[in-house]
């Protein structure tokens, strides 16, 4: 069932969650093996904080400070979140309260529902203390050096995930119970559990399209295959959804905090060139905003630059919606120059390009676009 | 300042798949080929790195991990970096690329590596040899979070692109050698 956000409360912090296995406050005593290990976490969150690829923005910052305390209640103030400027689906906890959101994840949650499940999901592994269990593996196995490694993995070396998403991964049991566990914390904030399994969902699609780079499909590797969470999830959210009838999607707030830095995010998932997986992202935005020009620029921007056969034609054909259509920066003319300069319309081309000098002046690149059209 | 990560020899080495490679000395006064056809003036005295499965070649002045000067051959049909990482990319040059393709292809290829938040910028063209090529700044963030500057020098003729790309950390490296690269760029002959 969908209700909209407009006509109904804020969902609600939960007050208690009497499974939680740690106590709120909880810091283990320095001269534990928990303490190592929360002493190793403290240190690889000291970079994390630092980190140019952290983004600080205070409004984006406190909203999803918000959306976590509404699910971790007394707990909110144990948990710190940093949205992490990667374009890959992920999220992942630190045991000591850590926590990560990749953008290719935010990019892709269509409301804070979506991204409700996903942020449960992480907390209830904090709670339920797996990721102590996880890194005690992980030390057992590999040393304290790779529990520093499967700590920073992710914003640290990207190449070391193959090696932490194999050492450091939860038991399938452990993301069992965390799938329940951060249900029953989103659906008792109030989120519709029928959006449980939509980032899932996408994932899903996306896998089938283009399987990702096994190093980078992190988040996905390290859970349940994506088919049997699905289905599992989606028959929990039809039991939950008879429960009540106010549930919460609170989409306008969601694409009010992510909509500054959406074009961003955009753009780095197309620079990516996994083209078949940014075309079902773009999709997947168009549902929601099909007369989004900025979208239409980035869909013939994905064509132009996949360049297969018949992308010439739908690049200038998205191109041409894009010029028609409010929100388009002005970078399309210079895609549509561009689109037709190989198109071989050169006129269309010139026509294109001083549209864009027009529109930007002094963009950095005026001096070749100069050039293109000094060409006869 | 963050501690020395070899950023750019991990890449090198993704890339080429090999051990960490021996340097042969390349002199600052000397005009040395580098690649077919490619002549340059070093302007500065480089190491050059002998490695295998690897289509570059790389020349550094502190080592690959702080600086490295990237010479790269084209082929239609074929991936931009060529190394054992690269078995199966699909993101091949060719030679109807405007420069605008070849710079995404640089990136695509940074992004393929690790690289984050690659962006491209200040495209235009430019004096290669006596041909016109075109040149492009970019930078990035290593998967350390070591904030990244480049310059790239590039030529399309005959199907065939050449790539000089310099990289090093945007703090102290990148402005220190920036302008002996500049002037390696404007050094470069093409024969024939």
């Amino acid at each position: 069932m969908f209700v909209s956000s407009a006509a109904r409360a804020e969902p609600t912090s939960n007050a208690t969650i009497p499974w939680a296995q740690l106590p709120v406050g909880y810091h283990p005593a320095t001269d534990t093996d928990e303490g190592g290990i929360w002493m190793i976490g403290e240190r690889a969150e000291a970079e994390v904080r630092t980190s140019p690829l952290v983004i600080k923005d205070p409004a984006l910052n406190a909203y999803l400070r918000r959306i976590v305390c509404k699910l971790s209640g007394p707990y909110c103030d144990s948990i710190r979140i940093y949205v992490v400027d990667i374009p890959y689906v992920n999220a992942r906890m630190a045991p000591n309260g850590m926590l990560q959101v990749w953008t290719g994840l935010l990019l892709r949650a269509q409301n804070e529902a979506e991204i409700s499940f996903v942020l449960g999901h992480e907390i209830s592994h904090y709670l339920l203390r797996h990721t102590v269990a996880q890194y005690r593996r992980v030390r057992d196995q590999a040393g304290t050096i790779a529990v520093i490694g499967a700590l920073t993995a992710g914003i640290g070396s990207l190449a070391k995930l193959g090696l932490a998403g194999s050492a450091s991964s939860f038991s399938r049991e452990e993301e069992r119970e965390a799938d329940q566990r951060g249900f029953e914390l989103a659906t008792a904030a109030g989120y519709d559990p029928a959006q449980c399994v939509a980032l899932w969902q996408q994932e899903l699609a996306e896998e089938t399209a283009a399987p990702k780079d096994g190093e980078f499909a992190a988040f996905a590797a390290n859970h349940p295959a994506t088919t049997e969470r699905v289905s599992t999830m989606t028959a929990m959210a039809n039991v939950a959804a008879a429960q009540r009838a106010n549930w919460q999607t609170n989409a306008d707030a969601f694409r009010k905090a992510v909509q500054p830095f959406r074009a961003q995010w955009v753009s780095e998932n197309i620079a990516l060139a996994q083209y078949e997986q940014s075309l079902l992202v773009l999709q997947l935005l168009l549902k929601s905003e099909p007369k989004s020009g900025e979208l239409q620029y980035y869909l013939a921007e994905v064509y132009r630059r996949r360049n297969a056969d018949g992308d010439s034609a739908k690049a200038l054909a998205a191109y041409a919606a894009a010029v028609t259509t409010r929100g388009a920066p002005p970078a399309v003319y210079r895609g549509l120059g561009l689109a037709s300069l190989k198109a071989g319309d050169k006129a269309a081309a010139h026509t294109a390009f001083q549209k864009y000098l027009a529109a930007v002046p002094a963009a950095d690149d005026r001096a070749m676009i100069e050039y293109y059209l000094s060409q006869p | 300042m963050k501690a020395a990560f070899p950023f750019l020899a991990a890449a090198a080495l993704l890339l080429a798949g090999c051990a960490t490679p021996a340097y042969t000395n390349i002199g600052a006064e000397q005009t040395v080929l580098v690649t077919d056809g490619i002549s340059v003036s070093p302007q500065i005295q480089w190491g050059k790195a002998n490695m295998t499965g690897f289509n570059g070649t790389l020349w550094t002045v502190d080592g690959a991990g702080l600086d490295a000067l990237l010479f790269f051959v084209g082929s239609p049909g074929r991936p931009l970096i060529e190394s054992q990482a690269s078995k199966g990319d699909t993101h091949v040059y060719q030679s109807s690329m405007l420069p605008d393709d070849v710079m995404e292809l640089l990136a695509a290829n940074f992004q393929k590596i690790g690289f984050q938040q690659v962006k491209t910028s200040s495209l235009r063209p430019s004096a290669f040899g006596g041909a016109i090529g075109f040149r492009f700044d970019i930078s990035y963030t290593t998967t350390i979070g070591l904030e990244m500057k480049g310059m790239a020098l590039a030529c399309q003729r005959n199907g065939r692109l050449d790539l000089i790309v310099f990289l090093a950390p945007a703090e102290y490296y990148f402005g220190h050698y920036a302008p002996a690269v500049d002037r390696l760029f404007a050094s470069v002959q093409v024969a024939g």
